[in-house]
């Protein structure tokens, strides 16, 4: 099996097996672009750091056997479900910039099966919480004035009938 | 790839693309949405206003999420609609959450809001989804009827 190095944004290179790193569609181009040779060059990841990047490869190498993802954006599976098997629940028991930062590379990186699971996660933690607790969740400054929040109350009241 | 991610942006819910915002908000059902316009301005603004709340990864957001108890619908192209239905309640209602400017556009007929109208509220005439042969639903606003496209 023949291995690739990917050069994270604070230039730390990682050995990955090609089958691996082609989890990315990005650097799955990329080397169909050279030709499949990057055996002496590292692939730059510029917008992934190492912590990050070492997350997002063994994410990949657990899930290197996994069948391609549906061509159909709009699976059914995707869109309806937010269950996560439970690899993944515990591979994103992370802290929240990590999982935010999980979710950057995925989109960056096109991995779309690794960008689910994060989305997933992230709505999971947002499901059935009230405004406060999504506050507190995610560190956001309420930044409505006593005005807005009424208006905002009324807005919604046909929503709590 | 998209070009917001080539901008490295930081790694919070307020930070992350409005693309991934999007496809986490499409996996939540309507009552998630009320909670998170709730919480703060740039959340209110992205789930009422944002422009790219069309379409995420995970389907059209107007699609009905089967499986929840009920189907919600939110946001056609520039504008905030909020569609609410509680199906097999005889008392089945939809609710249209719009701003004036958004009323005007959206409404067929020629009518215009009133200025001081910031919301509004329409409710379904009968009990079963009025939606008819040409896609429109047919709303009574105010003791008027008017023709509400969504798709």
């Amino acid at each position: 099996m023949s291995t690739i190095k990917l050069l994270s944004s604070d230039n730390a290179e990682l050995a990955v097996d090609k089958e691996v790193a082609e989890r990315s569609i990005l650097i799955k181009n990329m080397l169909e672009d050279v030709g499949g040779d990057m055996s002496d060059q590292a692939i730059p990841i510029p917008n992934v750091n190492e912590a990050v990047l070492r997350k997002v490869i063994e994410w990949c190498e657990h899930h290197k056997s996994d069948p391609p993802p549906p061509a159909d954006e709009d699976s059914d599976s995707r869109k309806k479900s937010t269950d996560i098997e439970e690899w993944d629940q515990k591979f994103m028991q992370v802290d929240q910039e990590m999982l935010f930062e999980i979710i950057l590379a995925a989109n960056y990186l096109d991995i779309k099966p690794l960008l689910d699971v994060g989305c997933k996660t992230v709505a999971n933690m947002i499901k059935g919480k009230s405004p406060e607790e999504i506050r507190k969740t995610f560190n956001i400054q309420n930044d409505f004035t006593p005005e807005e929040e009424d208006q905002i109350r009324r807005e919604n009241e046909w929503a709590e009938e | 790839m998209s070009e917001a991610s080539l901008s490295q942006p930081s790694a919070s819910l307020l930070g992350i693309p409005d693309e991934l915002l999007l496809d986490i908000v499409a996996l939540l059902p309507f009552h998630d949405h009320i909670n998170l316009v709730r919480c703060c301005t740039k959340l209110r603004e992205f789930l009422l206003q944002t422009p790219s709340l069309r379409k995420s990864r995970y389907g059209r957001i107007l699609e009905p999420l089967v499986g929840e108890p009920y189907w919600w619908y939110s946001c056609t192209v520039d504008t905030h609609v909020l569609l609410h239905t509680l199906l097999g309640d005889p008392t089945t209602k939809i609710f249209v959450s719009l701003d004036e400017r958004t009323l005007t556009r959206y409404l067929y007929g020629g009518y215009n809001a009133g200025k001081d109208q910031e919301v509004t509220t329409f409710k379904i005439v009968g009990n079963s989804l009025p939606i008819h042969s040409d896609g429109y639903l047919r709303l009574a606003v105010l003791g008027r009827t008017f023709s509400v496209a969504f798709y």
